[in-house]
């Protein structure tokens, strides 16, 4: 990816969410220090398509404030990955927030966008 | 489709066994006299206690076993009356077996259990004697075929009008450029896109006779089979190396 985000702060999370469903949204938008970063995915191959927007940018759309949004707001972005499937598409970016391991998942199907976040195995249990 | 109608003859005699008026014996008991009536007087009150459970079981099994014939029924109906009303009429014909393999793919719809199974099972089992209530109660299956009927068109419309559903909002938005591919069905669009057939072994059988539209509809929804399914339809052949 061309925008550089390694080392910036989360601001805000905010999302357009999928028509029917709730679960999944059509939007992201990443705000961090200086810009914000804007995921939509590509309805023809639903690929991530990843966007530099100004910071002060503004949509007429409503945009939400997901409940999760709190996880990640003041974590710092310390690496990203991004994936390739087994056919040949980027359709998974991967963000480490506050440390160098994964923590966040951003997945597109079906021309939504799935967020899942990745949790520790818990081997003392 | 006209005999499917006459319901109100057998109403009363498959009332008791049908499992829709109750599962408890001794509520059915009460109620007009029937088959299971009859069951219960033969074997006297002081035993129902005791074979309750058993009858209970036998009315499941009957249930699921009637459940089978209203499936095939409906089916060789719907077949029978696109055959006459549309005689001649390619196209259509090829619409309602569109519309016939969709209905094949609803899953469980309403208890009647058929899940996956493919039209060829059905006719496979139709064939059969191994279910012999089919063949000898015709008029209950047919009585409870009427009421399934009423059930699909009443809950699952997108399914039972099959391909001519028009597209929802949502299904839109998720085929995005392929809006065009809707009228085809799954499989053919896979292949059309530079898929093998082999790609949809990761999506749920049910899926693959569907037309793009309807899983597309599903996918908008959240349902998860069908969204795995747009993505094996957008991803059909792989992506053009960059070197």
């Amino acid at each position: 990816m061309e925008i550089d985000i390694i080392g910036k702060r989360i601001k805000s999370v905010k999302v357009i969410n999928s028509q029917e469903n709730c679960k999944y949204y059509e939007r992201l938008f990443l705000y961090l220090d200086d810009l914000v970063l804007d995921v939509t995915v590509d309805n023809s191959n639903d690929e991530l398509i990843f966007k530099k927007q100004n910071s002060k940018y503004q949509l007429e759309e409503d945009l939400i404030e997901p409940e999760w949004s709190n996880k990640l707001i003041e974590g710092t972005i310390n690496s990203f990955w991004e994936c390739q499937n087994n056919m040949g598409y980027n359709d998974l970016f991967i963000l480490g927030i506050n440390e160098s391991f994964p923590t966040v998942c951003i997945y597109s199907i079906a021309s939504q966008i799935e967020i899942r976040m990745i949790n520790p195995i818990n081997i003392n249990f | 489709m006209e005999n499917l109608n006459t319901t109100e003859s057998i109403d009363k005699s498959v009332g008791e066994i049908s499992g829709e008026s109750g599962t408890s014996t001794t509520e059915s008991s009460n109620e007009s006299p029937g088959a299971g009536h009859e069951l219960n007087v033969f074997l006297g009150e002081g035993m129902m206690g005791g074979m309750g459970a058993l009858i209970d079981g036998v009315r499941a099994w009957a249930r699921a076993a009637f459940m089978h014939g209203i499936h095939l029924r409906y089916q060789i109906a719907k077949i029978k009356e696109y055959a006459t009303s549309f005689n001649n009429n390619v196209n259509k014909i090829a619409e309602a077996k569109r519309s016939l393999s969709v209905l094949n793919g609803v899953p469980n719809q309403s208890g009647l259990g058929l899940g996956t199974t493919t039209i060829s099972e059905v006719m496979r089992h139709m064939g059969s004697s191994d279910n012999p209530l089919v063949f000898n109660n015709g008029d209950y299956a047919k009585y409870l075929m009427s009421n399934a009927i009423a059930d699909l068109k009443a809950n699952y419309k997108d399914f039972y009008y099959g391909g001519t559903a028009p597209l929802t909002g949502g299904a839109v938005k998720v085929l995005g450029n392929l809006k065009n591919m809707s009228e085809l069905t799954l499989r053919a669009g896979v292949l059309a896109r530079g898929g093998k057939a082999g790609n949809l072994n990761v999506v749920a059988t049910w899926l693959h006779d569907m037309t793009i539209g309807e899983v597309a509809g599903l996918a908008a929804k959240g349902e998860k089979e069908a969204m795995t399914g747009i993505k094996i339809l957008k991803q059909a052949s792989k992506k053009a190396q960059k070197y």
